[in-house]
């Protein structure tokens, strides 16, 4: 008979006749590690058979039923949203619908695009002006202007990551709090 | 199922809170248990009581007949658990918190209370250490005497994958208890050098 047989009778626990309990019996007196299997196995069967069954604290049902009437109000809350949402969007649809059937939808569309086009080509222009200027400046001035806003970028980013680590810690010092 | 329970239970389907209170009172210990084996703080536990009675509240509708109620939310708590397990790892949250933390147990003799405290913390350390689909099966087996046929309904995997998750998690218990006594033999020898 193979070990791996030996270790599944130990692991498995299936009904074994007299015959096979006698073999196993010999097998674990000469093998170190399938004696160790069954020895750690039975400790720890033993364990769980012994270990309390864990109660909640008192007034669990009392705890439950406020528990239920919060979720009860996240609920209607949910169903308020939702048919919010729901309502714009049927109130969305239903001008779209009207504005490309009578036809100020296109008209709107062009208006939306010229908008568009005129605002590009003034902040060009606006833009051609600054750097106009900027080049009639002694060299000094733009390079300091682009120190101050490299640090003033570098130190976004720094408040940001101290603000994510702090949060970080906030969580963890509630989770200790929490299971103390 | 007693007659109050379904009596309870066909109250509540017609969504009577009070009626589900009762079933809370009733089934709040083996639930809370599971939820405490699987996540090992109490904490934790008390959450997921908390929110399987909700579930199984909200979606009594479902519930069959057929079946056993109580496994029916047995089944619900072990997802529950199981779902918040996945989560929680995936957060990389520091395992250590999970570990065994000191629930009052109501028991009258506080030397019993400590030595089954004792099993308790030692059995939670070694289940923490689970993978916890093993885990869930190897609680509704030993905690709970489910058969594998039961535990199949109630995760909703197939035998084979109950038997192996089994004996995958009896040899991981084995494994531990075996290394867990080499390291105190080792810390109770490393103490008598350091006395003598």
């Amino acid at each position: 008979m193979n070990h791996k047989q030996f270790e599944s009778w130990i692991l498995d626990e299936p009904k074994l006749s007299d015959s096979q309990k006698m073999d196993l019996q010999r097998h674990l007196t000469a093998c170190t590690k399938c004696s160790q299997l069954d020895t750690g196995w039975q400790a720890s069967r033993k364990l769980i058979e012994q270990a309390a069954v864990k109660a909640p604290e008192a007034g669990f049902s009392m705890r439950w039923q406020a528990f239920a009437e919060k979720k009860c109000q996240m609920k209607v809350v949910r169903r308020q949203r939702i048919t919010i949402l729901l309502v714009l969007f049927a109130v969305f649809l239903t001008s779209l619908t009207y504005m490309i059937a009578s036809g100020s939808f296109l008209h709107m569309l062009a208006d939306i695009f010229t908008g568009t086009t005129n605002l590009l080509f003034s902040l060009t222009k606006g833009l051609t002006s600054i750097s106009y200027w900027i080049t009639r400046l002694p060299v000094i001035v733009p390079l300091t202007i682009g120190f101050i806003f490299f640090g003033l970028i570098n130190a976004f980013i720094l408040v940001g990551l101290f603000t994510l680590w702090n949060i970080k810690q906030r969580k963890l010092q509630t989770n200790e709090i929490k299971t103390d | 199922m007693t007659n109050i329970e379904a009596e309870c239970l066909t109250l509540a389907l017609q969504g009577n809170q009070d009626a589900f209170t009762q079933i809370v009172e009733i089934y709040q210990n083996p639930v809370y248990n599971l939820c405490y084996r699987m996540l090992g703080n109490p904490q934790a536990a008390e959450d997921a009581a908390q929110e399987t009675f909700w579930r199984a509240y909200s979606n009594l509708k479902r519930y069959d007949p057929e079946r056993s109620f109580a496994t029916w939310l047995l089944s619900i708590a072990a997802h529950h658990c199981i779902d918040q397990q996945r989560r929680k790892r995936l957060m990389t949250v520091d395992l250590d918190e999970i570990i065994e933390f000191s629930a009052e147990d109501p028991a009258p003799n506080p030397e019993r209370t400590m030595v089954e405290n004792e099993f308790s913390e030692d059995i939670q350390r070694q289940l923490n250490d689970l993978n916890e689909n093993d885990r869930a099966v190897l609680i509704l087996r030993y905690f709970y005497e489910l058969s594998e046929e039961e535990i199949c309904q109630t995760l909703q995997v197939s035998k084979s994958a109950v038997k192996s998750r089994l004996h995958r998690a009896r040899e991981h218990m084995a494994d531990q208890w075996t290394s867990s006594q080499e390291s105190q033999a080792t810390e109770r020898r490393q103490h008598e050098s350091q006395t003598i």
